[in-house]
């Protein structure tokens, strides 16, 4: 992932979660956040959806609940990879 | 406007003019929140919205509206129609006319809501119907309940099934901003002034023809061919009638003439459907202005239809608080126009004084005259039509439809005198002249609208023109063409008829005032250089030389 695309994902989920603008997110988890809770989860989701424009599947976002998940998640969808 | 940007938004808006509305959605509308805010913020406005709980529009639509509070309702397709709703599964089996009962329930129900601002978003529908061909009926006839309710359509693809499985909410992240600013913009919108009059042009729109020309026998508004839209569009004045719209006509027509159809009994709509039958020769627009005037209701509550685009740009150039809808010249646009017109003058009950609204407005207008006040200067907007006049030396060759225009045409007539094809000969082999002139504009080919026979002696002896063509200049460049060729026009041949007003308006301005039929002179340098500029709205092509 590129590291426009890394800062543009951390980026979307401090605000998402209503996390300070120097929170380390590259290890958060759902669990370990007590400010991650189902409608954050929406905002999240359609967060991602809206920045790097996928659609992200039920299953997928059901998934998606730490900040690796979802980075290899969208990786594997192509997206934020390094033009070469 | 994307999730970041949102943010960015939000977090540099430091406040401004409360927007509260009621977000009514059947889905999970807190997703909504951060881009409606932020919608709103960019407008300078702090956004308090109001959602309904999840699910809970149906109920929401049975309890009367707050009149205080703005409402804006993002539909789908399962608002009408529950049983479309994916989060329910594919029934195993569904009643068609219960299915279209429902819809049209509920879209009674929204129609009560008259201040109520609709998004419609036209969601893919399950696979209702063993025939798909059914329930891509049943979606189009859900679309057209919601336009008809004034609702504006959202693109289809805006509609996320992952989303809505997931969260309830039917808006994926790569829309939910644009839809935010849609549902924001709808809920800034003023108050929408219900409109309360509809004045309606005649030829070719109430009835198809020209009524001056072709008489009752030759126009047709009745259920058959030609007539077919015409009688639909009567038979829903004639419901708005009913329902309290209150109807005008305003025709470039003597008055004889325009009420000619009416007195036939044999039309959806009588003459006393209507406050006022304006027939005359002037501006459109002052005659809807005087209206307003005498019913004392504001401009902004009238409607007007007329299928010559000419006329609606003048009407919408003085009177822009005037609504102004062109008639369809196709059958298939006739449905958008008329679900349009109707949900313009939507309403929730009829009352008996609805019912009785006409009669007591009509007698506010008796005795009303035609304005002859000047309309818009239209001279830009002829411009924009990109018009070409063709020219056509008629003197040779095929003259059959100059002859037929100088026998049918009744208003733009220089004298009502019909010619046969022997007599026009005599004419031609005397050393006179026949001219066609065909137009063509953006709007489409208009044909050959224009013939004028010029005798040897240099009167014009035949000059006659379409009434379509009313309002273009077109006479007026013609004569000014005319009057740069060798061996010029120096007179008239003008007699009066009852028919031919237009003319006699024409020949007053062009000649001065009239004294009683016969030889009308002119000064062909004089009329040359005073409507150059008229002859400079057209592109004149394949002039052949008149001799």
């Amino acid at each position: 992932m590129t590291e426009d695309a890394e800062t543009k994902l951390q980026d979307i989920v401090r605000a998402a979660l209503e996390l300070p603008p120097d929170a380390d997110v590259t290890r958060a988890r759902q669990p370990g956040i007590a400010s991650w809770d189902s409608l954050a989860h929406v905002s999240l989701m359609l967060g991602i959806e809206s920045e790097f424009g996928v659609s992200i599947a039920v299953a997928d976002q059901l998934h998606l609940t730490s900040y690796p998940a979802i980075r290899s998640y969208l990786e594997e969808h192509g997206v934020g990879r390094a033009v070469r | 406007m994307n999730f970041l940007e949102a943010r960015r938004v939000l977090d540099r808006f430091t406040g401004g003019d409360p927007l509260a509305f009621v977000f009514a959605l059947s889905g999970t509308a807190e997703p909504f929140a951060l881009y409606l805010r932020a919608a709103a913020a960019k407008r300078g406005r702090a956004a308090q919205v109001t959602v309904l709980p999840f699910n809970t529009l149906a109920q929401a639509l049975r309890r009367p509206a707050d009149p205080g509070a703005i409402e804006v309702f993002l539909l789908v397709p399962w608002d009408f129609v529950p049983e479309a709703d994916w989060r329910s599964g594919v029934p195993e089996s569904v009643d068609e006319e219960q299915l279209q009962a429902r819809a049209a329930e509920t879209a009674r129900l929204l129609a009560r809501r008259t201040a109520a601002r609709l998004l419609y978003l036209p969601a893919a529908l399950p696979p209702l119907f063993p025939d798909p061909a059914r329930g891509a009926a049943l979606a189009r006839s859900i679309e057209s309940l919601a336009v008809g309710l004034g609702a504006r359509l959202l693109p289809a693809e805006a509609f996320a099934l992952a989303g809505y499985f997931a969260s309830g909410c039917p808006v994926g992240g790569g829309w939910i901003g644009r839809i935010a600013e849609a549902v924001v913009e709808a809920a800034a919108q003023p108050p929408i002034a219900p409109k309360k009059v509809l004045v309606t042009d005649l030829d070719n729109v109430l009835w198809n023809g020209v009524i001056g020309d072709d008489g009752v026998d030759g126009i047709a508004f009745e259920p058959s061919g030609a007539g077919y839209r015409h009688f639909v569009y009567q038979s829903l004045l004639r419901r708005l009638q009913r329902e309290g719209t209150l109807l005008a006509a305003v025709t470039r027509n003597d008055a004889e003439a325009a009420l000619g159809p009416f007195d036939s009994g044999r039309m959806p709509l009588h003459a006393d459907d209507f406050v006022s039958i304006i027939a005359g020769y002037h501006a459109k627009s002052a005659q809807i202005r005087e209206l307003a005037q005498r019913l004392n209701l504001g401009l902004d509550s009238f409607v007007f239809v007329d299928d010559n685009p000419v006329e609606l740009a003048e009407v919408s150039l003085v009177l822009p608080d005037v609504r102004c809808l062109a008639f369809p010249q196709h059958d298939d646009e006739l449905p958008v126009f008329l679900r349009d017109l109707a949900s313009l003058f939507a309403h929730s009950d009829v009352t008996a004084e609805d019912r009785e609204r006409t009669e007591m407005y009509r007698r506010r207008l008796e005795g009303m005259a035609p304005s002859d006040e000047q309309g818009a200067d239209l001279t830009r907007f002829l411009q924009d039509l990109h018009m070409t006049l063709t020219i056509h030396d008629r003197s040779r060759g095929d003259r059959t439809r100059a002859v037929q225009l100088i026998n049918k045409t009744n208003q733009f007539n220089l004298n009502g005198r019909r010619r046969t094809e022997q007599e026009v000969r005599a004419i031609l082999e005397g050393g006179g002249r026949l001219f066609g002139a065909s137009l063509t504009d953006r709007t489409g080919n208009h044909g050959e609208v224009l013939a004028c026979l010029v005798a040897a002696d240099a009167t014009i002896a035949s000059l006659v023109m379409s009434c379509r063509v009313f309002q273009r200049r077109l006479e007026y460049a013609f004569l000014a063409w005319l009057a740069t060729q060798p061996h010029p026009p120096v007179g008239f041949d003008w007699a009066s008829t009852p028919r031919n007003a237009p003319f006699r308006q024409f020949l007053g301005e062009i000649a001065g005032p009239l004294n009683g039929d016969g030889l009308v002179r002119i000064d062909p340098a004089a009329l040359a250089g005073r409507y150059a500029g008229d002859l400079g709205l057209f592109a004149i092509a394949d002039v052949t030389d008149p001799r």
